[in-house]
C-alpha cells in the first residue's frame, strides 16, 4: 500500500480501496442525479426567468430544463407560444402583474399557452430559440416569437452571450439537423485561431469560449449543471453573488421576481442625448442609389441574411414570428427627418428580409407613445398592451396557416 | 485556473489512466513526459513553450559543463528572459518612465512589439527552477545527466505552473520512486489533498466574488463590514493558493511523486519570521537560498542583514508581479521581518530576567503560563494583523491602499 507521508499521519487510517470506490460511486451517483434532474420540473412557477434565476446572479437554466417547464404547462391540444428574445420580450420594466406575455395569453385565448423564455441580454436566437426548437421536436404545435432591432440580429449561430445553452442542445442531440448552421459553425471555427477562440469571444456570464463548449460537451456526458440547477433552486446555493448577498445561500425559489416597473417618465432618459440618439440610428441596412430610392446595401444586407438563415434553423424559421421592434418614440421623434426616414425603411426592409427568410414578421413601436417606453428599449405596462396586441393577430394567422387550427370562416 | 478546465478534466482522467495501466518505469518515464510535454503546449501556445525549450536547452548543458562561468551564464541568461519577459513594460513606463517619461515611452515603443500578449506560461516558475539547478551545480553538485529527468525536472505539469517550486535533488528521487511503483495509499491520499484544494478554491472564488463586490465601495461600508472585508482578503489569497498547491502536490501524489509542502497553516503564525516558514514555503527558501545567503545573509553584521533581508524581500514581492505595489509589499515584509527578528532577539535576551520579575510581582497569582498565553494571542494577532495589512498593498495600489488602511480605523477620511 506504501509508506505514510511523515506529514500526514491521518494517512495511517485510510483505506484506498473503500476511498477508490466511494469517489467512483460518488460520480456516478452524480451524474445519474443529474440525468434524473434534467427530466424534472423544478421551475413549474416560474413565469419568466427573472433576475435572480438567470446566468446574470450565475443561475444557467438547461435545455431540458426549460423543455420540462414548457411540456408541464401544455395540455394537449394546446398551441405552445414560445417567447425569446432579450429584456424587450422577457417585459423587463414589466411588473410581473402586467406583463406583456400575460396579455397576450388573454388575447390569445385557451388554445394557446405563451411562456416567457425572454432572457436579459440575450440575442433574436439564444435561449428561446434553442428551447423552442428543442421542444418541437416533442410536441408538434410549436410558434416562436422573438424581437430584434431595426437591421441587427446576431452573427454567431451559436449565440453572444448565452453560446453555453446552445451547445447544451447540440452536444445533447436536441436541435434539428441544418446543414447550413453546421457549416457556418465549422466556418467560423477556422476564422478564428485556436488561441482567439481560447481567449476570445469570452462574455459576462461565461468566460472563454473554447471552455463553454468544452465544458457543454462534458455536461452532455455528466449533467453536472442539472444537477447543480435543482439543488440551487430546490435546496440551497452555492455560489457568493453581489445581488444575493444578503442571503447568499437562499435557494431560488425562495426569491420572487424583483421588476418593480419603470422610473417616473422624468428619470428615463440619461443627459446625453447625443449618444442615446446613436444608440437609436440603425444599422446600414439600406442606402439611397442614384435615383434616391432606398436599396439594400450589399455587405450590411448580405451579412444580414446569412444571419437569419445560420442564426435560425431552416425547420423553424417558418414557426417564427420576428417582431421588429423600435427603440423608443421619444428618442426617435429627435431624429432629423432623413434620419427618421432612414429608420423607417430600415424596419420595413428588416421586416422583408425576415419574410423572405420564411419567417412571419411585423414592425412595432412605431406609433407608441412617450409613456409605452420605459427607457430607450423597453416598454411599460401600456406599451406592453400594444406589443401583445400587434402580436396575437400574426401568432393566430401563423397558427392557422400551420395548421395549429382551423381558418376562421370569412 | 488551469486544473478546473474542462480540458484538464479530460486530459487528467486520460492521463493517469494510461500513467497507471503502464508497468514498466521506462515506459512511465516518456508517458509522464509526453503528457507533460501535451500540457505545457496546450495552455502555454507555440509561443509559450518557445522560451522553456531554449532555457532548459541552455541550462542542461551548461549544468552538464559543470562550469562555473556556464553556469553563472545560464542563470544570467534565465533571469534576462524574466526580466524581458515579465518586467520590460513595468521598468520602461513605470521606472525609467517616472524620472524621464519620454524616454521610457520611447524605448517601449521599440521594444514592446517584441513582447508576446502575456509572459510565457509559469516563467516565473521555470526560471526560478533553473537557476536553482545552476547555482547548485556551479557550487559543485552533481548535475542531472539523464535528458529525460531533466526534461521532467523543467516541465513536470502538476507543479509548473503555481508551485511548488521544485529542488532537483529532492525532485529526482522521488520521480524514481514514482515512476517505479505508485502505492495506493498515495493516491489515495492524493484525491484526498485534491478534493482539499477544491474546497477551498471554490470558497476563495466566493470570497473573490465577495471582496470584488465591495472593494471598490469601501468608504461607503460600515466599519464591521471594511473589517470583514479586510479580513476576506487575506483568507481569500491563503485559500486560493494554498488550494491550488493542494491540489498540485495531491495531482503528484497520483503519479507517485511526492512534492514537498507549500503551506504549513500559515495564519497560526505568531511571529513574521514563523509566517514566512509556513507561507509559499518552496518560495521563501529559495529566497533565503539564492538571493539571502548568497548576497551575505546574516553573518556581516545586523545592518548588512537588514539591508540584505530588505533586497530578498524586494526580489520577493517583484517576482509576484511587476508593479510598485508587489515591490512595496516585499520591502514592507522586509522591514516586518527586520524589526521583529529584532524584538525577538531582544526578548530572548530579556526573556528569563522578565520571567522571573513577574513571577515575584503582583501579577504572579495569574502564572507565567497565563501570561505566556495572553502573549502568545497578542503576537499571534500583530502578526496576523501586520500580514493582513500587508494583502492591502499586495492587491492595491499604493494610494488606495493606504486610503482602505485609514477607513478601516476612521468612520470617514
Amino acid at each position: 500500500m506504501g509508506p505514510v507521508p511523515s506529514n500526514r499521519k491521518w494517512a495511517r487510517w485510510l483505506v484506498p480501496n473503500a476511498l477508490f470506490v466511494g469517489v467512483a460511486a460518488g460520480f456516478a451517483t452524480c451524474c445519474i442525479a443529474g440525468v434524473v434532474a434534467s427530466h424534472q420540473n423544478p421551475l413549474r412557477k416560474v413565469e419568466r426567468f427573472h433576475l435572480f434565476i438567470c446566468p446574470e446572479t450565475l443561475y444557467y437554466p438547461t435545455v431540458n430544463q426549460l423543455c420540462e417547464l414548457a411540456q408541464g404547462r401544455l395540455t394537449t391540444g394546446k398551441i405552445a407560444v414560445i417567447i425569446g428574445g432579450n429584456s424587450r420580450m422577457h417585459g423587463t420594466c414589466q411588473p410581473l402583474a402586467r406583463v406583456w406575455t400575460r396579455q397576450l395569453q388573454a388575447l390569445l385565448g385557451d388554445q394557446f399557452e405563451v411562456l416567457n423564455f425572454g432572457f436579459r441580454g440575450a440575442y433574436s436566437a439564444e435561449i428561446g430559440a434553442i428551447a423552442a426548437e428543442t421542444l418541437s421536436r416533442r410536441y408538434p404545435k410549436v410558434i416562436f416569437v422573438t424581437d430584434c432591432a431595426p437591421g441587427d440580429v446576431e452573427s454567431h449561430p451559436d449565440g453572444v452571450r448565452f453560446r453555453y445553452f446552445f451547445w447544451d442542445a447540440y452536444f445533447k442531440h436536441l436541435l434539428y439537423p441544418d446543414a447550413e448552421r453546421e457549416l457556418r459553425l465549422r466556418e467560423e471555427s477556422r476564422e478564428v485561431p485556436v488561441e482567439e477562440q481560447r481567449q476570445g469571444r469570452s462574455s459576462l456570464f461565461e468566460g472563454y469560449y473554447e471552455d463553454v463548449k468544452q465544458r457543454m460537451r462534458l455536461d452532455s456526458v455528466c449533467y453536472f449543471t442539472d444537477l447543480w440547477n435543482t439543488i440551487g433552486y430546490r435546496r440551497f446555493f452555492t455560489v457568493w453573488t453581489g445581488t444575493t448577498a444578503d442571503r447568499p445561500v437562499w435557494p431560488r425559489r425562495k426569491y420572487h421576481d424583483p421588476d418593480s416597473g419603470p422610473r417616473p417618465l422624468s428619470m428615463r432618459y440619461p443627459e446625453d442625448r447625443e449618444e442615446l440618439l446613436a444608440r437609436v440610428r440603425p444599422p446600414r441596412l439600406c442606402l439611397k442609389d442614384e435615383r434616391g430610392c432606398w436599396v439594400k446595401n450589399p455587405p450590411v444586407s448580405q451579412t444580414y441574411e446569412r444571419a437569419l438563415r445560420t442564426c435560425f434553423a431552416a425547420s423553424m424559421r417558418p414557426r417564427t414570428v420576428m417582431v421588429v421592434l423600435r427603440q423608443s418614440s421619444y428618442l426617435s421623434q429627435q431624429l432629423s427627418r432623413e434620419d427618421q426616414e432612414f429608420l423607417g425603411e430600415v424596419c420595413r426592409l428588416t421586416v422583408r428580409m425576415c419574410e423572405e427568410a420564411g419567417m412571419t414578421a411585423l414592425e412595432a413601436g412605431a406609433d407608441y407613445a412617450f409613456d409605452d417606453y420605459a427607457d430607450i428599449l423597453h416598454l411599460t405596462g401600456s406599451g406592453g398592451a400594444k406589443l401583445a396586441a400587434d402580436v396575437a393577430p400574426k401568432v393566430k394567422e401563423l397558427a392557422r396557416r400551420l395548421g395549429y387550427m382551423e381558418r376562421e370562416s370569412p | 485556473m488551469l486544473f478546473l478546465t474542462p480540458w484538464f478534466f479530460v486530459f487528467a482522467c486520460a492521463a493517469f489512466s494510461v500513467y497507471w495501466v503502464v508497468p514498466q518505469r521506462m515506459a512511465r518515464l516518456f508517458i509522464l513526459l509526453a503528457l507533460c510535454i501535451v500540457f505545457h503546449a496546450h495552455f502555454a501556445g507555440p509561443a509559450g513553450v518557445l522560451p522553456i525549450v531554449v532555457l532548459a536547452v541552455v541550462t542542461y548543458a551548461a549544468g552538464l559543463s559543470r562550469h562555473k562561468t556556464a553556469c553563472a551564464a545560464g542563470i544570467g541568461l534565465c533571469v534576462a528572459s524574466l526580466v524581458f519577459y515579465k518586467y520590460t513594460r513595468f521598468l520602461c513606463l513605470s521606472v525609467l518612465g517616472t524620472v524621464w517619461p519620454h524616454g521610457g515611452y520611447d524605448l517601449f515603443k521599440h521594444v514592446g512589439p517584441l513582447l508576446p500578449l502575456a509572459p510565457p506560461l509559469a516563467i516565473s516558475f521555470f526560471v526560478f527552477e533553473f537557476v536553482h539547478y545552476l547555482y547548485d551545480v556551479g557550487q559543485g553538485e552533481a548535475p542531472i545527466k539523464n535528458p529525460l529527468h531533466f526534461a521532467l525536472f523543467s516541465v513536470f505539469w502538476p507543479s509548473i505552473v503555481a508551485g511548488p517550486v521544485k529542488r532537483y535533488g529532492q525532485f529526482l528521487p522521488a520521480l524514481e520512486e514514482g515512476i517505479r511503483r505508485v502505492h495506493k495509499r498515495d493516491v489515495a491520499v492524493g484525491l484526498i489533498l485534491l478534493a482539499v484544494g477544491l474546497v477551498k478554491k471554490f470558497a476563495a472564488d466566493n470570497l473573490t466574488a465577495y471582496v470584488s463586490c465591495y472593494d471598490k465601495h469601501f468608504a461607503a461600508l460600515g466599519m464591521s463590514e471594511r473589517w470583514m472585508v479586510f479580513a476576506a482578503i487575506g483568507l481569500r489569497i491563503l485559500w486560493d493558493f494554498s488550494g491550488y498547491s493542494d491540489m498540485a502536490i495531491g495531482f503528484a501524489l497520483m503519479l507517485g511523486i511526492r512534492l514537498p509542502a507549500n503551506f504549513n497553516w500559515p495564519y497560526v503564525a505568531v511571529s513574521i519570521t514563523e509566517f514566512w516558514r509556513r507561507w509559499h514555503i518552496s518560495l521563501s527558501t529559495w529566497i533565503r537560498d539564492y538571493v539571502y545567503i548568497p548576497i551575505g545573509g546574516s553573518r556581516q553584521g545586523a545592518v548588512r542583514k537588514i539591508f540584505n533581508g530588505l533586497l530578498a524581500f524586494t526580489i520577493c514581492g517583484l517576482w509576484h508581479g511587476a508593479a510598485w505595489n508587489f515591490l512595496f509589499w516585499g520591502v514592507y515584509h522586509g522591514v516586518g521581518l527586520a524589526v521583529s527578528s529584532s524584538y525577538q532577539r531582544l526578548a530572548g535576551r530579556a526573556g528569563p530576567a522578565l520571567a522571573a520579575r513577574l513571577g515575584g510581582s503582583a501579577l504572579a497569582p495569574w502564572g507565567l503560563a497565563t501570561w505566556l498565553a495572553v502573549y502568545r494571542v497578542a503576537t499571534w494577532a500583530l502578526t496576523m494583523l501586520f500580514v493582513h495589512v500587508g494583502w492591502l498593498f499586495f492587491f492595491y495600489p499604493v494610494p488606495t491602499a493606504v486610503r482602505m488602511l485609514r477607513l478601516l480605523l476612521t468612520k470617514r477620511l
